[in-house]
C-alpha cells in the first residue's frame, strides 16, 4: 500500500504549536564550566558527549523543536544521541537541567491556544495529570509502560480510570470501560477474544499493539513513540507503521517519533530532526534531510541505511 | 538484683494501663490527629507489646492509652468473646488497668477491642470501637513502594483499585474482596478497614461509634469518626454487596443456635461432616437465645 506522507496542514493555517521546547539541557553528573562547549558533534576528536572536565554525560544539549497540532515530527541519531532522553524528559520521568516546553491543549475545557504551561513547572500532581491525560507514549519495552500482571483490558482500564478519575469522582462504570477497551484493542488490530489475557502471553508485536491502545485510550493530542519497531520483525513492523499511519489519519495527535530506523521516517514523518550527542545537527522536511543531507553527520547516517 | 526482688510487688507494679504516660500521649496525639483527617494513616511510634506483632499490638495501644478508671471493656475475637486472644486481651487490659470493669454486653461497653467484626447490636455515640489492623494500607495490593502509596494516597490516585475490581469482574463476573474491602472515607482516603468481612462495612457509613484502627506492626493510626461517609469501592453498574448467606435453594440460612436470619453467620463443619451455620456474634446470639427462652417461660407459665 502506497501512503502519501502525512502534511501537517495546522502549521500552514498558522496554529501555534502544542508542544514547543526550548534550549532543553539535560546534564548526567557535575556541570563544570566548560561542560556544555566541550561536548558535542563539533568537539575535537570527531565529536563526543562526555566532558572531559568533570566526566559528565551531556544527554542534551540545548535542544529547541516545536510540534505542531497534528504533526509527526522525527527525531534520529545514533545510539546515545539523547533522543530517548528527549522523550522521557518530555513525559517528564526525569527532570532536565535548563529549559523550557510549553504545552499547549486545546482539548482542555476551558483553555484557549493562548494558554501556555511549562511542564517542567508542574508540581507532582500536575505532572501525574498531563501523563494521565494529555500525553501518551508508547515506549520500546513494552514491559516498562504495561503492567504484565493484569490483564490486557485492565492495562487499559487503568489508564481510562486514571484519566476519568476527577469526573467520575468514585463511581465508573464498567460497563462503559469494558467497551473503550474491546473498540481501543479491535482497532489496534489486537484480536478482542483475548482481552482477559495477560500481556505476557501476546507475541512482542501485540504486547506492542497493546501499548498502542493503552496511549491512544485517552485519546491524547501528544503521543511519544519510543523506538517502537525495533526488535521486531519486519512484516510486524509494517504493520504497526500501518496502524500508526491509520490511527494518526482518524485521531489527529501531534506525534513525536523518536527511531533509528530510516525507513520508518520515511513513512511516517513530515519533518524530521537529527540528534547526534546531544545536538541537533539537522533538522527540516524529511525529503530535504534525507534526500539532500547537509551536514555530514547526516550524510553518514543516510548513506548508512541499508 | 535478683530474681526475688524483681518479683517483689514494688517491682511488679507499672503505670495504669502498662505504657508510659508520654507514650499515651504521643498516641493520642496520633489518634486526634487521626479523627482530623479522617481516613488518613498517622505514622506513629508503635511500642513493644507483651504480645507478639500482629496479635493485636495496634489495637491495644490505642485501649490502653485511652481506657480510664470507670470504662468498662468488651473484647472482641472475629465474633467471639471467649476465643483464647479474646480472653487474654480482656486478662491482660484490666490486670493493668485497676478499675476496668470486663464485660460481654455490647450495651454495656464504653470501649471495645475487636478483631475483626463490629457488633451485630447498633452502637451508641458515647462507645468507642478500636479495631486490630494487620495490614493498614488498602493500596498495599497494588503497590509495593510505600513513598509512592503515600503520593497516590494524597493525590487520591486509586485507579489501580478499580483495576483490582475490573480484573475480578471479568474472571468471576463479581467482585470477590471478602475482607478488607478498601472504602473511601469522607470522598478522600481509601482505607483499608482490617479484615472485617463486607458485611461489617456499611456499619461504618455514618456511624454513632468513634472508629479507631491501629496497626502495631505497620505503626499506622486511624480513624472513621461517627457520622462520617464511608462508601465502599464500587462501579456504578456492579455494585458492592454484602454477603447474602443464602442457600443452594436461595434461602436465607438461618443460625442454628438462636434461628436469626439477620446477622452474619460463621460456617461450622459437625463432626458428621455437615454443615451448620452460627452467628458469628456470639454474645448477640446468647442474648437471642436468652430472649428466647424466657418469652417461652412466661408462655407456658401463663395460665
Amino acid at each position: 500500500m502506497i501512503r502519501s506522507i502525512p502534511v501537517s496542514t495546522d502549521a500552514e493555517q498558522g496554529l501555534p504549536p502544542v508542544l514547543e521546547v526550548d534550549g532543553l539541557t539535560k546534564v548526567y553528573g557535575p556541570i563544570g564550566p566548560r561542560t556544555l562547549e566541550r561536548t558535542g558533534p563539533d568537539a575535537p576528536g570527531g565529536g563526543t558527549n562526555i566532558c572531559p572536565d568533570t566526566g559528565s554525560v551531556v544527554a542534551l544539549n540545548n535542544v529547541s523543536l516545536k510540534l505542531y497540532p497534528g504533526q509527526i515530527l522525527a527525531v534520529i541519531g545514533e545510539s546515545g544521541s539523547g533522543k530517548s532522553t528527549l522523550l522521557k524528559t518530555l513525559y517528564l520521568d526525569e527532570p532536565p537541567t535548563e529549559g523550557s516546553a510549553l504545552f499547549r491543549d486545546p482539548g482542555l475545557p476551558g483553555n484557549t491556544w493562548d494558554q501556555a504551561h511549562d511542564l517542567f513547572l508542574y508540581n507532582p500532581a500536575q505532572a501525574r495529570r498531563l501523563r494521565d491525560r494529555h500525553i501518551g507514549i508508547v515506549r520500546q519495552n513494552p514491559k516498562l509502560e504495561l503492567n504484565f500482571n493484569i490483564s490486557a483490558g485492565g492495562n487499559i482500564a487503568e489508564r481510562v480510570l486514571a484519566a476519568n478519575a476527577a469526573e467520575l469522582q468514585g463511581h465508573p462504570h464498567y460497563g462503559d470501560i469494558r467497551q473503550r477497551a474491546l473498540d481501543l484493542l479491535s482497532e489496534t488490530q489486537v484480536p478482542t477474544a483475548r482481552i482477559d489475557e495477560r500481556p505476557g502471553n501476546f507475541s512482542g508485536g501485540m504486547q506492542q499493539r497493546v501499548q498502542i491502545a493503552k496511549a491512544l485510550a485517552i485519546q491524547p493530542p501528544v503521543l511519544l513513540l519510543d523506538e517502537i519497531t525495533t526488535g521486531l520483525d519486519l512484516s510486524v513492523q509494517a504493520r504497526i507503521i500501518d496502524l500508526i499511519l491509520d490511527l494518526h489519519d482518524r485521531l489527529q495527535p501531534a506525534i513525536l517519533l523518536v527511531t533509528h530506523d530510516i525507513s520508518v521516517v520515511r513513512t511516517l514523518a513530515s519533518q524530521t530532526i537529527v540528534m547526534r550527542y546531544g545536538q541537533i545537527v539537522e533538522q527540516g522536511l524529511t525529503d530535504q534531510v534525507l534526500e539532500d543531507p547537509q551536514h555530514p553527520y547526516t550524510q553518514e547516517l543516510v548513506n548508512a541505511a541499508l | 538484683m535478683n530474681l526475688a526482688e524483681l518479683q517483689s510487688p514494688q517491682h511488679r507494679e507499672h503505670t495504669f494501663g502498662l505504657i508510659d504516660e508520654t507514650a499515651k500521649r504521643e498516641i493520642r496525639r496520633a489518634t486526634l490527629k487521626a479523627v482530623c483527617v479522617p481516613g488518613y494513616q498517622v505514622p506513629f511510634a508503635s511500642r513493644e507489646m507483651p504480645l507478639a506483632r500482629g496479635f493485636g499490638t495496634g489495637g491495644l495501644q490505642l485501649t490502653l492509652s485511652m481506657i480510664g478508671e470507670g470504662d468498662t471493656l468488651k473484647v472482641i475475637d472475629q465474633g467471639s468473646d471467649e476465643s483464647v486472644n479474646a480472653c487474654n486481651m480482656r486478662d491482660l487490659i484490666t490486670r493493668v488497668c485497676p478499675g476496668v470493669e470486663p464485660t460481654f454486653k455490647t450495651e454495656d461497653a464504653s470501649i471495645f477491642q475487636t478483631r475483626h467484626r463490629i457488633p451485630e447490636t447498633p452502637m451508641r455515640e458515647d462507645q468507642t470501637l478500636v479495631f486490630q489492623v494487620p495490614y493498614p494500607d488498602a493500596l498495599v495490593v497494588v503497590e509495593a513502594n510505600e513513598a509512592r502509596r503515600v503520593q497516590m494516597h494524597g493525590e487520591a490516585d486509586y485507579a489501580r483499585l478499580f483495576v483490582k475490581l475490573y480484573e475480578d469482574i471479568v474472571q468471576y463476573d463479581e467482585i470477590t474482596l471478602s475482607h478488607r474491602y478498601p472504602t473511601r472515607i469522607h470522598g478522600h482516603y481509601i482505607i483499608d478497614p482490617s479484615p472485617i468481612p463486607r458485611y461489617d462495612v456499611p456499619k461504618l457509613h455514618q456511624s454513632k461509634q468513634l472508629n479507631l484502627f491501629g496497626a502495631g506492626r505497620e505503626k499506622k493510626i486511624y480513624a472513621v469518626p461517627p457520622y462520617t461517609e464511608a462508601k465502599p469501592l464500587e462501579f456504578q453498574d456492579v455494585n458492592f454487596r454484602v454477603e447474602d448467606h443464602l442457600d443452594d435453594s436461595g434461602r436465607r440460612l438461618t443460625c442454628c443456635k438462636c434461628g436469626a436470619d439477620n446477622t452474619f453467620l460463621d460456617e461450622l463443619v459437625l463432626t458428621d461432616g455437615s454443615r451448620a451455620y452460627a452467628c458469628s456474634d456470639t454474645e448477640y446470639c446468647r442474648r437471642m437465645v436468652m430472649q428466647a427462652k424466657a418469652a417461652r417461660q412466661t408462655e407456658g407459665g401463663t395460665p
